[in-house]
């Protein structure tokens, strides 16, 4: 690890969080700084999913992938945004006000708390070696070959493992390497950790909109000291980040059927396309969420399903691309090698697989106490009628345990069992648990300000 | 009633949160110091430590073998050292390793872990090899 490693990366960070602002200021804009600084997560979430994907596909259409490239994308990403956004009449944000009172308080002992997490794994991260084997066997080997040779080598990208995987990972990786002057495989988990960084930003940042401070905090902190999420934040691979733009695009849909701010659907598309050009996974997670929203807001389809089928349309045609090029090169298909959609094939795996999911999913010694609590508080959800939220979030944890339970049956290689290298069943489901992290608060906000309403309205 | 199941949601989740903070700083605390005290090779070669058998092997092939070269990994079934994963994920890690040197069936350098040098009839020239039975040898055309 060098200084001028780390100097680089924090370059690259902070053009994602440009990039990410300028499309903000497009879509939304911010009256205040302190406004900024609270969307700040979700505008640098969004920066790594817009860049990303555009990198993504001129490196597929062949464009050489350069330091210049990496550089240029979300400059301009981040002026056009402001540009376009100066257009359609954006004030100037004044300086704003951080409030005060017992949120307050709570708000700086959860960030507080969290910062001490996230330094101790920070000080993890900057010394680590690359151990996992998907990281060494093929993403980072992937994003070598995008460093050394400028673009998707056909040698490497049609024989390393995993090959149908889209490339937007090795793609930050190679983003990195740059920045950093060189494929520095230990600082690059800094990078990873500054993901996980953004996303807690994100998250706590979107949801403290409706969700008071003693409601939220606890649960940042629980999915921060959760075994298989928070303290894998710096790990090379794939997962947590498609995780983080899952979560994130979640929230936006449901909070856009909640009050029909375009701008949340905006970003909900992007995140959807770094989704599907981050893992195979990603196109499940996509349909699983489009599902999701489909169902909740079917009493006022005509409004809002053309603009689910608009999201739709786009997360397609940004998926189409990677998935044309492994064709034309010969690589063999992301779909499951059983065919997966007849459900007379393999009748002895479907209920062990299915089975196996479901375990995994209450694991306490992966979530910790995320799922039960989120159980929990969908019933009292349902139970104040709060149907769109318990709805949303009740059908997306069941539908994305489902899809792990078909994925498993789906692949007969796939052993039934939760070890890692065997089954990748638990790191799959780390997107259920990390939204049940998110959907506890949303839905417990929900179930207090239902009571509190009805009490006022029975008062009046 | 709603609002004490809420209460006690939230008071689970602290719970859950506080119980396990201490020990999660811990672990991290742990971790950093063990990743601090690797030394640089342990660091580098990080899961390859497990499969490569012996670290100077892959120093000396990336220190002989040019930038532009291709080499091949030759695994024999019966390779004494390493571990249970050395033989079939070596030449895995070593594609990760040397890049941008590329593995090729017929390159000029061969880096073999108990393979068999005399299939080469003769042209194989070892230019490196340790007690372990990794050799780097110079294939001749």
């Amino acid at each position: 690890m060098t200084a001028h490693g780390l100097v680089g990366l924090a370059l690259l960070n902070l053009l994602y969080l440009a990039s990410g602002a300028g499309l903000l200021w497009y879509v939304r804009g911010w009256e205040s700084w302190v406004e900024f600084a609270r969307l700040a997560g979700l505008a640098f979430l969004v920066g790594v999913a817009s860049v990303g994907s555009i990198w993504t596909l001129l490196l597929i259409v062949g464009v050489p992938f350069s330091l210049w490239l990496v550089l240029v994308v979300p400059v301009a990403v981040a002026l056009a945004g402001l540009l376009v956004g100066r257009k359609r009449g954006r004030h100037r944000p004044g300086l704003g006000s951080i409030g005060n009172g017992s949120g307050l308080i709570v708000t700086a002992f959860g960030l507080a708390a969290a910062g001490l997490f996230l330094e101790a794994l920070f000080r993890n991260a900057r010394l680590s070696g690359l151990y996992w084997w998907d990281a060494w066997s093929f993403w980072v080997p992937k994003a070598k070959a995008i460093y050394f040779f400028g673009g998707l080598d056909e040698q490497f990208f049609t024989t390393l493992p995993g090959s149908s995987y889209p490339p937007l990972i090795p793609v930050v990786d190679v983003a990195a390497f740059h920045l950093m002057g060189g494929p520095d495989v230990v600082t690059l988990h800094v990078q990873y950790w500054l993901f996980g960084v953004g996303f807690v930003w994100a998250l706590s940042g979107v949801l403290s909109e409706r969700v008071p401070a003693w409601l939220l905090w606890p649960f940042v902190l629980l999915l921060l000291v959760a075994p298989r999420i928070g303290e894998r934040f710096h790990i090379t691979e794939a997962d947590l980040l498609l995780d983080f733009f899952f979560v994130g695009a979640s929230i936006l849909v449901l909070f856009w059927i909640l009050d029909r701010e375009r701008w949340r659907l905006a970003l909900a598309t992007i995140l959807l396309c770094g989704m599907v050009l981050t893992k195979r996974e990603g196109l499940l997670l996509a349909a699983v969420l489009l599902v999701a929203a489909l169902l909740v807001s079917a009493r006022d389809w005509r409004r809002t399903w053309p603009a689910l089928g608009v999201l739709a349309a786009v997360v397609a045609a940004v998926a189409a691309p990677w998935r044309i090029w492994y064709v034309a090169h010969g690589v063999a298909g992301e779909g499951p090698s059983g065919g997966g959609l007849n459900p007379a094939e393999s009748t002895e795996r479907l209920w062990p697989s299915f089975r196996l999911a479901f375990d995994v999913l209450f694991s306490s010694s992966y979530w910790s106490v995320l799922v039960p609590v989120a159980v929990g508080a969908l019933v009292l959800a349902l139970a104040t009628r709060a149907f769109i939220p318990a709805v949303f979030f009740g059908a997306l944890v069941g539908l994305v345990t489902l899809g792990g339970g078909w994925i498993t049956w789906a692949i007969p290689e796939l052993p039934i069992t939760q070890e890692l290298g065997g089954n990748p069943i638990v790191r799959y489901m780390g997107a259920a648990a990390l939204l049940c992290a998110a959907a506890s608060p949303i839905l417990l906000a929900a179930a207090w300000s239902a009571v509190t309403e009805s009490e006022e309205a029975g008062a009046s | 009633m709603v609002r004490v199941g809420v209460v006690f949601l939230v008071g689970v989740a602290t719970i859950a949160a506080a119980v396990r903070f201490p020990a999660a700083i811990q672990d991290l605390g742990a971790d950093a110091a063990r990743n601090s005290a690797l030394s640089f090779a342990d660091r580098e070669i990080a899961g390859g430590n497990g499969v490569v058998a012996d670290q100077a092997a892959v120093y000396e092939a990336r220190g002989r073998i040019p930038e532009d070269g291709t080499y091949h990994v030759a695994a024999g079934p019966d390779f004494p050292g390493g571990s249970d994963l050395t033989v079939p994920y070596v030449a895995s890690y070593y594609q990760y390793f040397l890049m941008p040197r590329r593995p090729a069936e017929d390159a000029p350098w061969l880096i073999c872990y108990g393979c068999d040098l005399e299939q080469y009839g003769g042209r194989a020239r070892v230019v490196w090899e340790d007690d372990e039975g990794i050799a780097i040898a110079r294939i001749q055309p």
